[in-house]
């Protein structure tokens, strides 16, 4: 069997249990995936600005709050069926995301990144202090609308599936290597002709809708928000953290990262603050032995253990050689 | 009038904030995103230190300067200095992560409940051209004026200060001088931590402390920075002052509840407009 079938059913035997997950996990296991399906949303949706685009975003945290405000307020004030006020919320955290990225992503490196981080805590100030949201009292999801745990799970199951699959086929397509070219050197990039602003925008903006429309889900599953808890930075320094300790810019990584921080976070439910702790260390950690991140190492792993099978009686190839 | 007075004075306390920003940036082209951390750090250890000993929270900094700058030399050694030769990117995950650690380590040690460093100086005012200004407003802009200038005095006068100089400008020249440019980098951070360290116990002592505030310090010092010049002394006094005085007048014109959103909105619209600062570039 070649590599890639082997993935392929790999795939299909996970998707087939996540279908049928509602009929063998506990009723407690089902309420508690939702949120592990948000943090892969989360992350790979970080992932393809973060990972494959390189533009290190501290400011993701708002297209949460703004979508969680965005699908509330369209509940409170409008009559649409639930489900196209969450892709409505998806839609305006998109918007913003392309007005913010105007001059944010003019900015290089590190000076991008304190200036998402800036326009995230504008937007916090800002939500505490506007009245059409209700300030920091926030507000209510009308009590009209109620999802039952299967849905809750099958609607953030699906998010995250598809958030994935589409970040695979991102990354696999002519424009996900203009991309990546821009992340590895944006002036090269821009001497083969890519305009480097107009992919990193697209790249902002699609993130942005991810997050947004997962933010959406939060919402209704809280039925209430209010600014600290929806724009709060702990979901940007979520994502990156699953993220960076899975894997930067690949796909597995994002889902292996979330896999490990939500398991922490389970086990050591009654000691939050100690699992936040311990997540900073192991990113420290991560960052500074292994920056390909957990999934990075396994694949360096597998590579030395098949390299060292085929390498048995064969001579080096020229480049190869060259290399050493 | 009132707001140019304020602002003045909060210019000098937001330079004592901003200058350890301004060092590691200028050395090591490295943003501390741990440089909050840093500062509320500082100030619980002088909460530590004045709620047992009743000391006075600015003669408590003859403690926690020292204390501060020692923790704060291996982290550079050990974590950082290996990362800052890989890009911009690892090092700021890095502090990043360790911003977290900080935090986390705050609320587990000092619980989330806003705290405060108690001074008379604090609550009584002081009349300068008409206006009753705190007391500490005034030493505070002291404080902050000196330091900027024993800094650049420093930089320029000491031997240290112009290996550290020499770091800045190149470091594998300097290295190949005979520089330690490892130790030159550990010790600027635990230079920057103790400037953090006088800044924290301002602020403490000005306003209060939450195990979060340092993000929102983090963001003032990186305005001032930009404005500065990013990297630049004088330049961090300068973007202190333009920083209080917007804020001043920013939380006269709309109202105070915005006076954060002034701030982040300036550092927005300098780092667009104008990225190499209002005021140069050089680091002395």
């Amino acid at each position: 069997m070649t590599r890639r079938a082997v993935v392929a059913l790999l795939c299909a035997a996970a998707l087939a249990a996540l279908y049928t997950g509602p009929h063998w996990l506990s009723l407690y296991d089902v309420v508690i995936a939702f949120t592990f399906f948000t943090y892969v949303t989360l992350a790979q949706a970080w992932n393809l600005i973060g990972g494959y685009g390189g533009q290190f975003s501290l400011g993701h945290a708002m297209f949460v709050g703004i979508g969680s405000y965005a699908t509330t307020l369209l509940l409170i004030h409008t009559s649409l069926p639930l489900w196209s006020t969450v892709v409505l919320s998806g839609l305006v955290a998109s918007a913003i995301a392309a007005v913010a990225a105007i001059p944010l992503l003019r900015l290089r490196s590190v000076y991008f990144a304190v200036g998402t981080l800036g326009v995230s805590l504008a937007a916090l100030s800002w939500m505490i202090n506007w009245g059409y949201s209700g300030k920091t009292s926030g507000l209510n999801v009308p009590t009209s609308v109620f999802l039952s745990f299967d849905d809750l799970y099958y609607a953030a199951g699906s998010l995250a599936v598809f958030t994935t699959a589409a970040v695979f086929l991102i990354s696999r397509s002519p424009y996900g290597l203009r991309l990546m070219s821009v992340r590895d050197d944006e002036d090269a990039a821009a001497q083969l002709g890519v305009d480097g602003f107009r992919v990193k925008l697209a790249a902002f903006t699609l993130s942005a809708f991810f997050v947004g429309v997962a933010g959406a889900l939060i919402a209704i599953q809280k039925l209430s928000l209010e600014p600290y808890s929806a724009f709060s930075l702990t979901f940007a320094t979520n994502m990156i953290i699953m993220t960076v300790i899975g894997g930067l810019g690949t796909i597995a990584g994002p889902v292996l990262g979330s896999f490990l921080i939500f398991e922490l976070q389970q086990q050591l439910q009654s000691y939050q603050d100690w699992s936040t702790l311990i997540t900073g260390l192991l990113l420290v950690a991560i960052i500074r032995v292994a920056p390909g991140g957990i999934w990075g190492l396994l694949r360096q792993a597998a590579e030395r253990a098949t390299v060292s099978i085929t390498a048995l009686g064969r001579a080096p190839a020229p480049d190869e050689a060259r290399a050493r | 009038m009132h707001e140019l007075i304020n602002g003045v004075l909060l210019g000098g306390l937001y330079a004592a904030v901003a200058l350890g920003l301004t060092l590691v940036f200028g050395v090591m082209r490295l943003v501390n995103l741990a440089h909050g951390e840093l500062l509320v750090g500082a100030a619980y250890v002088s909460y530590a230190i004045v709620s047992h000993t009743g000391l006075d929270p600015l003669l408590s900094l003859t403690l926690v300067v020292p204390a501060v700058a020692l923790a704060a030399y291996p982290i550079q050694r050990l974590i950082l200095n290996p990362l800052v030769t890989h890009g911009l990117e690892p090092p700021l995950v890095a502090t990043f992560g360790l911003s977290i650690v900080a935090q986390t380590a705050f609320v587990l040690i000092f619980t989330s409940d806003a705290k405060s460093l108690n001074a008379s100086y604090a609550v009584t005012g002081i009349d300068i051209l008409g206006e009753t200004v705190p007391q500490v407003y005034v030493i505070s802009l002291g404080i902050g004026v000196a330091l900027v200038a024993l800094l650049h005095l420093g930089l320029t006068r000491l031997r240290f200060g112009k290996a550290l100089r020499a770091a800045a400008e190149d470091a594998e020249a300097a290295a190949t001088l005979g520089i330690d440019v490892k130790h030159v980098y550990a010790a600027t951070f635990a230079l920057a931590a103790a400037l953090a360290a006088v800044g924290g116990v301002l602020i403490g002592v000005t306003f209060s402390l939450t195990p979060t505030t340092g993000t929102s310090w983090l963001l003032r010092g990186f305005t001032v920075i930009v404005l500065g010049g990013m990297g630049s002394v004088w330049g961090t006094l300068a973007g202190g002052v333009v920083v209080g005085i917007a804020e001043q007048l920013g939380a006269t014109w709309f109202g105070p509840q915005y006076h954060d959103l002034v701030v982040f909105s300036l550092l927005v619209i300098v780092l667009v407009l104008r990225p190499q600062g209002l005021f140069g570039r050089k680091l002395t």
